[in-house]
């Protein structure tokens, strides 16, 4: 009885992750770059590195940012400042057109712009959606309608949860396994790998997956919100995160207290708070409008749970209109945890490491699942093979597809910040170009992935994608030499030098991937494996 | 089908084979080729149904009972709503792994509509009281 169970477990477990495993491995490595999402868009700036921390206060910033944005936009339907915090040192600046009754809202309403927070001067970067395009791609993929998107990806990753808790069921000796890597035997070695990486990690596995499903349950689970608030998500967030809804504009205009003014008094309502006093971002509705009003948000979590608190003002008179104190209710902290949990927002740099690395393991755990899907087929149609026919198509299809997707997407990655440094400076819709050129690349791996799903396909590719990886700093040096790895090491910014060495591990990873699949066809003359085994070991995305 | 168990051994067993030797032997889809052909597309249809009984049966499932523990949780409203739509991924994972665990497809299909059906009837009523 115990036995048919853990063998219809095994059946899901098998069939739930090998039908999602492409687009989840896609979906885990671009959140785990978004880990470094500031770092990667700081990288991909490099007219920014020699730029440093500003020192001046909040107040003087916001005045610059009022000034930036008087001149872009003065009847926007809002505004919005971002301060900057250790991970990013612009000023940003960010505004919404008001749009005519009638017109239907599309993205282009929203525009954004980063100053320098010392001069309030647009910051003269080369075009680039940098470290954001991974955190989109995370979860609304990319060429595709956002909701449409955002059902694929809960989908896929409601499979990952099944996945997960299925591959735990049928894991006996799940402590033993902890401890047990048998490399260069084939089908062990890939069970070995698939089971390293996922019990290694595999809280960090369950718990991604379980927030990353829940930030978007909204969408997915709308039932409850039907029932208590008639289906008006609006209603529901307001009272969820305390907020009065923003006024109407009243069609009068008025002059816009001062916004500076307005940043020190929050700062003087905060002192003493927990995590500091400063201001996160602001938000100016109906600006210039008499119906004007300010809400800032405060920054610094002192820890797991965002501390939540915000202040609004009258936007004319500057008068205190409501104050949202600490958040005491614990279904809501445990929602906030549950985000910071998921984007890492409160993670210091050691602690961001291992959940990038975590994000890593879940890569090669991904990786390593598909590819063993391929060797037992390969085993089963042993017989088959070795009367000189060929694999079935849809074993063929998914050595095609692994391939595609395990060696395609570090090439495919690598791309986009090839081309950040080599696409040249005045390309119309240059930072859509970039992320043109990932999918170029990555659909080009893909189709020869079909047309010679083999293991001398899988190392050119694992060649291609670990040097193109370890070059990226010669690249940078090369073309942008005030960043160059040994400039950065000595004169920072750190994040940048990070990145290089990064980029150089990757790569060498790879590359080591690489060589131990030309090794590994010339020990072992096996027909029955055409996979790789030590890829897994090493396989980055 | 085959199965990895005690982390090594390849073993032949099929998806949900409590119920006779024969269901057993025939139910991989994939890998096996099946020797009466009637038989196994009604193992097909078997494996079909149990699936959708997991994608869409289930999140029918889930989609009422969080609806109902929104309106029965005792706490302020929007965070009864949170809660309920917190758990709900948890209700739907369980949903799932009942449904491929159960001896028989019908079986999973009841078990995914009778409690919907019940719910469903309950929130009518509710709706109608209100």
């Amino acid at each position: 009885m115990k036995d048919a169970f853990r063998a219809s477990m095994a059946w899901v477990h098998t069939w739930a992750g090998l039908l999602v495993c492409w687009v989840l491995l896609l979906i885990f490595a671009a959140g785990t770059a978004s880990y470094y999402r500031n770092e990667i868009t700081l990288w991909m700036q490099p007219e920014l590195h020699a730029i440093a921390p500003s020192q001046d206060s909040q107040a003087h910033m916001a005045e610059r940012a009022v000034i930036a944005l008087q001149q872009r936009s003065p009847d926007a339907k809002q505004w919005f400042i971002g301060f900057p915090n250790e991970r990013s040192q612009g000023l940003q600046i960010f505004w919404e057109d008001k749009l005519p009754p009638g017109v239907e809202p599309t993205r282009e309403r929203f525009h954004d712009e980063m100053l320098n927070p010392d001069t309030g001067l647009p910051l003269e970067v080369r075009e680039t959606k940098g470290g954001d395009f991974f955190y989109r791609l995370h979860f609304d993929l990319h060429y595709l309608p956002v909701t449409l998107a955002r059902w694929i990806v809960g989908f896929c990753a409601m499979f990952m949860l099944v996945a997960l808790i299925t591959g735990v069921i049928i894991h006996r000796r799940i402590f033993k396994d902890f401890f047990t890597f048998r490399p260069g035997k084939g089908q062990r070695s890939w069970l070995d790998a698939h089971n390293i990486t996922g019990v290694l990690a595999l809280p960090y596995h369950l718990m991604i997956t379980y927030t990353g499903l829940m930030l978007l349950m909204y969408l997915y689970m709308p039932t409850p919100i039907v029932v208590a608030y008639q289906g008006n998500n609006q209603a529901f967030f307001g009272e969820l995160f305390r907020e009065e809804p923003a006024p109407e504009p009243s069609g009068r205009p008025a002059t816009l207290t001062s916004i500076a003014g307005l940043v020190t008094e929050a700062q003087r309502i905060w002192q003493g708070a927990e995590g500091g006093a400063n201001v996160d971002h602001m938000h100016i509705n109906n600006p210039n409008d008499a119906a004007a009003s300010v809400s800032l948000d405060k920054a610094g979590n002192a820890g797991l749970i965002e501390s939540g608190m915000s202040l609004t003002f009258d936007g004319v008179s500057g008068k205190l209109l409501h104050e949202v104190d600490a958040e005491q209710r614990a279904v809501v902290q445990t929602a906030t945890a549950m985000r910071s949990l998921h984007e890492a927002n409160f993670a210091q740099p050691l602690l961001r490491a291992l959940f990038f690395i975590s994000g890593l393991g879940g890569c090669l755990m991904i990786a390593s699942g598909a590819v063993l899907w391929t060797v037992k087929k390969r085993q089963a149609q042993a017989k088959r093979l070795a009367s000189g026919l060929p694999p079935t198509w849809g074993l063929r299809l998914v050595e095609g597809l692994n391939l595609g997707a395990i060696a395609g997407l570090p090439i495919a990655f690598a791309t986009f910040f090839w081309a950040n440094r080599m696409l040249p400076m005045g390309l119309a819709a240059r930072e859509e170009w970039e992320i043109h050129c990932v999918f170029i690349a990555w659909a080009a791996v893909l189709l020869l992935a079909q047309w010679r799903p083999g293991r001398h396909m899988w190392q050119l590719m694992l060649w291609l994608g670990g040097l193109m990886w370890l070059a990226l700093p010669v690249l940078n040096a090369m073309l942008t030499p005030q960043s160059a790895l040994l400039t950065t090491l000595q004169h920072g910014p750190v994040a940048v030098a990070g990145f290089d060495i990064t980029a150089m591990l990757l790569g060498a990873a790879i590359c080591f991937a690489a060589w131990r699949t030309g090794k590994v066809r010339s020990q072992v003359r096996n027909p029955q494996r055409s996979a790789p085994p030590e890829l897994a070991e090493t396989e980055v995305a | 089908m085959q199965v990895y168990d005690e982390g090594n051994e390849v073993s032949d067993t099929g998806l949900v084979p409590r119920k006779s030797g024969q269901a057993q032997r025939k139910s991989d889809l994939a890998a096996r080729k099946s020797t009466s052909g009637t038989s196994a597309t009604g193992m097909r249809w078997a494996v079909f149904s149990r699936v959708m009984a997991a994608i869409i049966g289930a999140y029918v499932l889930t989609l009422l009972s969080i609806a109902v523990l929104a309106l029965v949780l005792p706490m302020s409203r929007a965070e009864s709503v949170l809660l309920s739509m917190l758990l709900s991924f948890l209700i739907y994972a369980c949903a799932v792994l009942w449904v491929f665990a159960t001896r028989s497809a019908w079986r999973a299909w009841g078990g995914m509509l009778l409690p919907s059906l019940l719910m469903a009837a309950g929130l009518g009523l509710w709706w109608s009281v209100k």
